[in-house]
């Protein structure tokens, strides 16, 4: 079996699904980012996002924090120590199967 | 590998977003201004007669607390701006889009050290040649102000670079090449290249950063019209 085949499997299979994937990556580059942001940047639907970040939190790479903006419900979400390094370690094994590919 | 290539861009994109607006740089020229108001009013007769009516009314406390005041200044335009700036995206510019909390390493650590670099070279430079030809102290503080230029120049020409700002990029080789020609002209006064320096990168920076906060706006309207 080639070397980058072999490689797939160490892919964190938490973070593979893409609705996963694309809100750790919007995490990943900043702080801590709102619901909507996140709805916008990932193109998920309202029940999938949240769905999705629920999956992610119970998994122990997000935190999710609810408040209020005025007296509107705000929901905002940060990776967490551990969901930042499962990124950084997916995203080098992705850059270097692309690498191989290429 | 597309799905890599995509992921990329969702990464690239969520760091722009803080810059996109120009807010940034209009929060640095701000505060720029800020600080070449106070080194101006330093040098102003009227401001240290000012000074020494403080003290004469109040004692040497009072003294000490107007120039206090006088340093904390800048530190207040910051965090009035940064208030600004909070109060301007989740009201206007960040009401549809939503809102994120910046990495707090935006400038790769190696880019800020480099700046330094940059820095303290160019005030070297202004030492050894104040030295060798035995000129006056005037010509290290030219130098650190080129020091100064250059060391904002490069970190904001990288920060264009990673993250695809090209105004950033202008900027940066405006200010840089006007940091060179302070340089070269010759000031009577002490304060002059550091007032002009503060007063032309900020005027840059405010310039810039108001075309992409334009800019912005234009999208946040056309936006909700759509």
């Amino acid at each position: 079996m080639p070397e980058s085949i072999n490689d797939l499997y160490a892919f964190d299979r938490r973070i593979h699904e893409p609705a996963r994937l694309a809100i750790m990556a919007v995490l990943w580059a900043c702080e801590s980012a709102d619901f909507k942001y996140l709805q916008g940047a990932t193109g998920l639907t309202k029940g999938n996002l949240s769905a999705q970040m629920k999956k992610l939190e119970k998994e122990g790479y997000l935190q999710i924090t609810k408040s209020f903006k005025g007296s509107y419900p705000n929901t905002s979400a940060a990776l967490t120590k551990a969901g930042r390094k499962a990124f950084e370690e997916y995203r080098k094994g992705y850059l270097k199967l692309a690498r191989e590919l290429s | 590998m597309e799905n890599g290539k995509s992921l990329e861009n969702l990464i690239r994109s969520t760091k722009q977003y803080e810059f996109k607006d120009g807010l940034r740089e209009i929060q640095i020229g701000m505060y720029l201004f800020a600080t070449t108001g106070i080194l101006w009013l330093g040098f102003q007769p009227f401001w240290l007669r000012l000074i020494l009516r403080i003290k004469e009314a109040g004692g040497a406390d009072t003294y000490w607390l107007a120039i206090l005041l006088t340093l904390v200044l800048p530190i207040v335009t910051i965090a009035v701006i940064q208030l600004l700036i909070r109060y301007i995206r989740s009201r206007f510019l960040w009401v549809e889009t939503g809102e994120v909390k910046p990495s707090r390493r935006m400038i790769p650590f190696v880019d800020s050290l480099a700046a330094v670099l940059i820095m303290l070279a160019a005030v070297g430079a202004g030492v050894l040649l104040a030295s060798r030809e035995n000129q006056q102290a005037e010509v290290v503080w030219r130098w650190l102000w080129l020091g100064a230029g250059l060391g904002t120049a490069y970190p904001l020409f990288a920060l264009g670079r990673r993250y695809g700002f090209a105004r950033m990029k202008w900027e940066a080789i405006i200010g840089g090449f006007y940091s060179i020609l302070l340089l070269l002209i010759p000031f009577s006064t002490f304060p002059g290249p550091a007032l002009c320096f503060g007063v032309g990168w900020g005027l840059l920076l405010c310039t810039g950063g108001g075309l992409a906060l334009y800019q912005a706006w234009q999208q946040k309207e056309a936006g909700s019209h759509a």
